[in-house]
């Protein structure tokens, strides 16, 4: 899997591409764990390319929740689209991330 | 049925009466510019001033009764939704040439049988639905929005059918038109409430004032009604209806395009009132497509002309977001009353023909967006690509090249006496003909090792544009699929292919996984997220639980060391 980094002052914005599924999931929670362990506590996740999210995906989000969680940090995700909104919806992960529907709100949200 | 959020009144509510009467004037409004179709034909038929100013009178009665019953809520009558009654463009070729041939009774005694055609075929409809799939059903609704949308151009410039004749309209009465269609537009695009509701009306009113202001307003027709008195019973034109079998085929033709006509605009009713609409409500359509052949023949027994519904005044309650079928009790109702008053027929066609312009390109652009939307609806293939394309280019070049067909054998010019005609009928040809070949089920093998989201995604895209099939419903099928062969390539560990069926129907969409192994466990309740995250099934059992409540229906079963995961999904 693809994962492109940015920062954007006090925000690490992680872009991954793809699809985080059994294969992807693993990847996709070395590098966040990584990133937190080397000092990222603001991170928005922007999933605008993310074309398939299943369970093992779903799972990586959990972990990554509660790393950040763990060091007082905020963890924002963006650029989901209506398909995958869906998924959250039935996954019942709505109320537990902070979701936004654009990069720009996604950073002010995060920082 | 849930109302979208952009109608006020949807069409099972009762406005207040102010509104009900501002809207039906509105209405009656916008049906006014096509009056002039049974003008035309019984000019072509001979008759005289006063004939002509009977015939308006005559059909305000017809298109009061048709609005009315097409209103209607009764078991085999009417599809109960606000669509008026208008004389229609596509009659016009095949009346003119019958007034010619044989005066009005030859018109009355075609268009009788043309609208008895009509309601003959309706309950046909139900069987005949293959042939007549959402995008055939929005190719019309596209068709009459560029017809609707170049008469009102041909309004506002003064052009007639020729494509190469210059506007006889003049510069005033051109600003007239595009200044009337400002007024219209921006009412509707910067105003709320009463003013963007009544815009049209607002918009035709404005255009008359200025009009009269401008001097390009021609009473001709208002003045011949005056001696007439105030109140006066319209009379019956006493035509026998006469029959001529060589003009049969150019009348059923039409009374076939007008069925489509009035399919597409009923399923256009129906989806601007219903936010959860997927597909058309056929009972809905057979009722209103005998209340459109009853209305027309009804106008010709009333001696005036072939009438179809009108999409015009489908885009105008989505634009005014007033669709209540009330307001059509209304409208039929001041109709038959005007009617009764000469002066109202003479008024009426006294409107200036750019004002009048001015609405129905206003409305065009509503019906266009409409028949989008529609065509767009469901997943597109190769097929639906052509069916869609071919019929609208053909449509096209019949209006901008009519000499390509005037050179056709008699036997086919009764399929290209118009644009409409052509498109439509290329759009059913097409559709029919490629049906061939596509099959309701299919399958697929997957290696459990292979990636599993994007071989599923090709196959059931592929398969769902071939179909037809609701993009969303689509979706749905193609997360749990994959997902499904994930958790089972992950937990049941198969030991040769996983195999996937699907099967469709316009109803149901079944998704059928086989391999061998032991059934794959459904969850009805969500693990927690501390489940999800640390225990060693989290996974497994977060998997089970969205199957479950991504389908409408799951079974899982297993026999003989064979598993099967079933997918059940309303289409």
């Amino acid at each position: 899997m693809e994962i492109i980094e940015i920062r954007r002052g006090p925000v690490v914005i992680m872009e991954p591409r793809g699809c985080i599924d059994t294969s992807g999931a693993k990847p996709f929670g070395d590098r966040f764990a990584e990133m937190v362990r080397a000092g990222a506590r603001n991170v928005l996740i922007d999933m605008q390319h993310i074309v398939y999210i299943s369970s093992a995906g779903f799972r990586a989000l959990l972990v990554a929740h509660k790393l950040v969680d763990d060091s007082q940090g905020k963890l924002v995700l963006c650029g989901i689209s209506s398909e995958l909104l869906r998924l959250f919806e039935i996954g019942r992960f709505l109320d537990l991330f902070t979701i936004c529907a654009t990069r720009d709100e996604g950073i002010a949200r995060a920082s | 049925m849930k109302r979208p959020s952009n109608l006020i009144y949807s069409v099972a509510e009762e406005p207040p009466r102010l509104v009900c009467l501002i809207s039906a004037w509105q209405q009656v409004a916008t049906v006014a510019p096509l009056l002039v179709l049974p003008i035309l034909i019984e000019r072509a038929a001979g008759g005289s001033l006063g004939a002509v100013t009977n015939v308006v009178s005559l059909s305000l009665v017809a298109l009061g009764i048709g609005a009315i019953l097409q209103s209607l809520t009764s078991r085999w009558l009417g599809s109960g939704y606000l669509i008026m009654f208008v004389f229609t463009n596509a009659y016009f070729p095949a009346s003119v040439t019958a007034a010619k041939l044989g005066g009005m009774p030859l018109v009355v005694g075609m268009t009788l049988m043309a609208g008895i055609v009509e309601a003959l075929f309706a309950p046909l409809i139900r069987r005949m639905r293959p042939f007549f799939p959402a995008e055939v059903s929005g190719i019309c609704v596209l068709l009459i929005a560029m017809l609707v949308g170049l008469l009102g151009i041909r309004q506002v410039f003064g052009l007639d059918e020729s494509v190469t004749a210059s506007g006889t309209s003049t510069g005033p009465e051109i600003a007239l038109g595009i200044g009337t269609l400002a007024v219209m537009v921006g009412l509707n695009v910067w105003s709320k409430g009463a003013l963007r509701m009544f815009c049209v009306i607002i918009g035709i009113l404005a255009g008359v004032a200025a009009g009269f202001a401008m001097g390009v307003v021609n009473d001709t027709a208002f003045a011949a009604a005056v001696p007439a008195g105030i109140i006066a019973l319209p009379k019956l034109s006493g035509h026998l209806p006469q029959f001529r079998l060589d003009l049969v085929v150019p009348f059923v033709i039409t009374a076939l395009a007008c069925s489509i006509r009035a399919m597409g605009d009923i399923t256009n009713a129906q989806r601007i009132n219903d936010r959860d609409w997927v597909r058309p409500d056929m009972t809905s359509i057979r009722n209103g497509l005998v209340a459109d052949g009853l209305s027309t023949a009804l106008s010709a027994l009333l001696g005036t002309v072939g009438g179809n519904t009108y999409s015009a005044s489908v885009g105008l309650a989505s634009a005014t977001g007033v669709a209540s079928r009330r307001i059509a009790l209304w409208a039929g109702s001041i109709l038959i009353a005007l009617a009764f008053f000469p002066i109202a027929a003479g008024a009426i066609v006294s409107i200036p023909r750019a004002v009048l312009g001015a609405a129905l390109i206003f409305n065009s652009c509503f019906i266009l967006i409409s028949g989008v939307q529609i065509v767009t609806s469901r997943l597109l293939d190769s097929r639906k690509t052509f069916v869609i394309g071919l019929a609208l280019i053909l449509s096209l070049s019949r209006d901008v090249f009519p000499g390509l067909y005037s050179g056709l054998p008699d036997i086919f010019q009764s399929f290209v006496q118009s644009g409409f005609v052509l498109g439509v009928s290329a759009a059913l040809l097409l559709n029919a003909i490629f049906r061939v070949g596509v099959r309701s089920k299919v399958s697929m093998a997957l290696d459990s090792g292979a990636d599993a989201h994007g071989a599923i995604r090709n196959f059931l895209e592929q398969q769902g544009a071939r179909w037809g099939a609701r993009r969303d419903v689509m979706e749905r099928a193609i997360f749990g699929t994959a997902q499904a062969v994930e958790s089972i390539a992950a937990y049941c560990k198969p030991p040769g292919p996983i195999n996937i069926e699907a099967s469709f129907d316009e109803y149901n969409l079944d998704i059928r996984i086989g391999y061998q192994g032991g059934a794959f466990p459904l969850e009805p309740v969500r693990p927690t997220d501390s489940e999800i995250r640390d225990s060693e099934d989290g996974i497994r059992r977060l998997a089970g639980f969205m199957l479950q409540q991504n389908a409408d229906r799951v079974r899982t079963m297993s026999k003989d060391g064979r598993a099967t995961l079933e997918f059940h999904y309303e289409h």
